[in-house]
């Protein structure tokens, strides 16, 4: 079995776990829930191992490298990232009801790495600009920041969900006191998880920034992707400022999230495609 | 706010205001993504019509980043940070010294997370005991005799309330070190042919102006390796100083691997093939005759098609007859060589392939090669080092504002009647519900301690 193969199956888990989720929100058997976890913990394994063997048939091509260089294997190692920190989550607040809003994220990344006819999954050798340590630690803090981001982004869909059920989005609203505090949770976490990836993001951009000046001299040249990564980072920053001392929280927060999210997926994936510029491996 | 009376001041320092710089360098961002950059003005009126080009190019969205105003906004912004900083690091400043020994009983009852106990001990016992565990768990200590009860306070990581201020910090040392680096730095070009030599660098974006270089450099040699599906897989040059004759410095450099030099940075950048222009060497084998030694000499030449070089220590002679029939220059060679040995020869070899031909009692291997000159970008940034310490700033700044937090906590012990009344409360500027956690932990180490014979309530 060829890695492509491995990680193709773990879509496959993804998927499952993502369905026991569901699952479990709408039947709300907690037996379920176990099984979501355990499969989850599969899939992710089953991903390690699946980037694990790509590095070693990377060696035995003679090429040699992290599997993190082109758009194939940064979909694998996103997904992945959303299950390792969606998983801590899960440990850290006992709670299994975010799965089908978080790993469903996951599967969605993996399915597209391994069903899309729009970029080759071949292990390619590497451009001479690519061949340095930072750019792996680039695409390694840039992603676990994205999936931080995307994670906040699943819960604040489930968020506002949760709160025009219980009653539009008056603040005092009948909802239960149980609907509340969990909304209040959800709340933390989500304003956690944007903490979280902006530090993560953070690192990305300077680690790409050292990139950048190792190989050209220039640590900032104002190229489409570069740029769009300092928007993202503008508005997250612009979130935190406005939870921090203006009180923003809540369904407004939720929003932020939402168009966090939108910028980072046009970081990723629309720059590559609607723009020019110098990252243009989506090819 | 500090500055009440100056309404002006009291927007500009203000988060909303901060709020509204960001969100414009967010938008004329994104429009400056969009819009192609850097376009004569001809491209803006084909591709949008000639209204719309004036307005591209009045506003500046020709060169967004470059334009006098987008780089306002970021002189802004940071104006903002300043005045925002001078603001408030005071009275954080204030918070942190705070004498927070000066507590009654009272406010230690409004923290949230509070713990009562009794206690039988003895007064003198019961502080020595409280004070080990708070040491144990390496707490800053103060404690303070009142006339009704005695105080502890304990704190850790008070100076983290500085978390997001380091982050500001940062931002105005990377725009400094970004400042320097324009100021007094540049970036140049020079396209240095295999084998020369210079002491001139030329302006990047004007490729005429030269910029004296205060050593020369040589490039000895440059290669290209491919991969077998016909990639490149490394451009690699060698590179010399030399300081007069004398060689300072040398490297082999490669994409991300330059070579700094007297504050200069080289980057291999490009490279292009010279026009009848060939590299060979010349490697002469030979036994010495008395000692039974293999002796080997090495001699590179460049050479121009048609033309005879002689390598005079060997009165070897060489000619490129012919070159390849691929049109660019490359193998098949034919060659001519001669020496004191024999005849003429008349050889034909491939593009870096070695050939061996043997005279007499020595032999000599041939290589030939395309000339290549190499482009390397030429960096002068005495910013770069402030821009990184503002990275590191940065990073460490965010996790001491996100993840750490300034707590404190306040244990009092008063005597009502025979027995000792303690409350231990506390609080956290962040992640309450960790410090609950922490403070129960306390509650449990001092249950433990025997000599205090507590109970808790
Ligand atoms: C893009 C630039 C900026 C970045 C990356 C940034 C970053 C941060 C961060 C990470 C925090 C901590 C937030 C938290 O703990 O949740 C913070 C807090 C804050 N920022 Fe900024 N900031 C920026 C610009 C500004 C500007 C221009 C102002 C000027 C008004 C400002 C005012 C504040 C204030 C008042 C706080 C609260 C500080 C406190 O803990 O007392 N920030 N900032």
């Amino acid at each position: 079995m060829d890695s492509v193969q491995l990680l193709g199956y773990a879509t496959f888990i993804y998927l499952a776990a993502t369905f026991l989720y569901v699952a479990l929100a709408i039947f709300r058997i907690e037996r379920l829930g176990l099984f979501a976890t355990a499969l989850t913990i599969i899939g992710l394994l089953a991903t390690s191992a699946g980037i694990g063997l790509r590095w070693v048939e990377s060696y035995q091509l003679g090429i040699g490298y992290i599997p993190l260089t082109n758009m194939y294997e940064s979909l694998v190692f996103f997904a992945w990232s959303i299950a390792v920190v969606y998983l801590a989550i899960e440990y850290i607040y006992k709670t299994r009801y975010l799965g089908a809003y978080v790993v469903s994220f996951a599967f969605l990344a993996m399915a597209y790495a391994s069903f899309s006819a729009e970029f080759s999954k071949d292990i390619k050798p590497l451009l001479p600009a690519l061949q340095s340590n930072w750019l792996a630690a680039h695409v390694i803090t840039c992603f676990i920041g994205y999936a931080a981001f995307t994670i906040a982004c699943g819960l604040a869909i489930l968020y506002l969900i949760k709160k025009s059920s219980a009653g539009g989005t008056q603040e005092n609203s009948p909802a239960s006191e149980a609907t509340r505090t969990n909304l209040a949770q959800l709340d933390i976490i989500i304003y956690k998880m944007i903490m979280f990836g902006f530090l993560w993001l953070t690192a990305g951009i300077i680690t790409g920034a050292v990139w950048a000046n190792s190989a050209w001299g220039t640590y900032w040249s104002w190229d489409p992707k570069e740029t769009w990564s300092l928007i993202t980072w503008f508005i997250y920053a612009l979130a935190l400022h406005a939870r921090f001392t203006r009180g923003w929280d809540g369904t407004r927060m939720a929003w932020v999230a939402l168009v966090g999210f939108l910028s980072v997926v046009f970081t990723y994936y629309g720059v590559n495609f609607l723009l020019s510029g110098l990252h243009s491996y989506g090819g | 706010m500090t500055s009440k009376e100056n309404p002006i001041v009291d927007f500009f320092s203000s988060v909303r205001f901060a709020l509204f710089i960001i969100s414009l360098l967010v938008v004329t961002s994104i429009i400056g993504t969009i819009l192609p950059q850097g376009q004569p003005l001809g491209f803006y009126i084909e591709k949008y019509g000639q209204a719309n080009a004036i307005i591209i190019e009045i506003l500046g969205f020709s060169n967004t980043y470059t334009s006098i105003w987008f780089k306002s906004l970021l002189l802004v912004l940071c104006l903002n940070l300043v005045v925002c900083s001078l603001d408030r690091v005071p009275q954080v400043l204030k918070f942190i010294k705070k004498d927070n020994l000066s507590a009654d009983i009272a406010k230690l009852m409004r923290n949230k997370d509070k713990i009562l106990f009794t206690s039988n001990g003895d007064k003198q016992t019961v502080e020595t005991a409280i004070r080990a565990v708070l040491k144990q768990k390496n707490w800053k200590i103060y404690s303070k005799c009142n006339a009704d009860f005695f105080l502890f306070f304990a704190e850790k990581s008070a100076w983290s309330r500085l978390g997001a201020y380091l982050v500001h910090l940062s931002i105005l040392i990377i725009f400094l070190g970004a400042l320097l680096g324009s100021a007094f730095g540049f970036k140049a070009f020079v396209m240095l042919p295999e084998g020369d030599e210079t002491s001139e660098i030329y302006q990047r974006n004007d490729q005429q102006t030269p910029i004296p270089l205060p050593f020369k450099l040589r490039c000895d040699a440059f290669d290209i390796e491919y991969y077998e599906n016909g990639m490149p897989k490394e451009y690699r040059s060698d590179l010399v100083a030399l300081e007069g004759d004398k060689e300072a410095m040398s490297k082999q450099i490669t994409v991300n691997n330059p070579f700094s030099y007297a504050g200069l940075t080289f980057y291999q950048s490009s490279y292009e093939p010279m026009s009848n222009q060939y590299t060979v060497e010349l490697t002469k084998k030979s036994i010495a005759k008395e000692k039974n030694q293999a002796r080997s000499m090495k001699k590179k030449l460049y050479a121009e098609p048609r033309k005879k070089h002689t390598w005079i220590d060997n009165q070897a002679r060489f000619e490129i007859v012919e070159t390849g029939k691929d049109g660019h220059g490359h193998g098949p060679y034919t060659i001519w060589f001669d020496d004191e040995m024999g005849e003429p020869a008349q050889l034909v070899l491939e593009d870096k392939k070695p050939l061996t031909i043997q005279r007499g009692e020595a032999s000599y291997d041939i290589i030939v090669k395309q000339r290549y000159a190499t482009g390397l970008q030429v960096v002068k940034d005495p910013g770069v080092w402030l821009v990184y310490l503002g990275f590191g700033l940065m990073l460490f700044g965010l996790y001491v504002a996100f993840f750490m937090s300034h707590r404190r906590l306040w244990i009092s012990i008063q005597e009502t009647g025979a027995t000792l009344t303690l409350i231990l409360s506390g609080s956290s500027n962040k992640n309450q519900a960790g410090f609950s956690k922490t403070l129960e932990d306390i509650a449990t180490n001092l249950l433990n301690e025997k000599t205090l014979e507590l109970r808790r309530i």
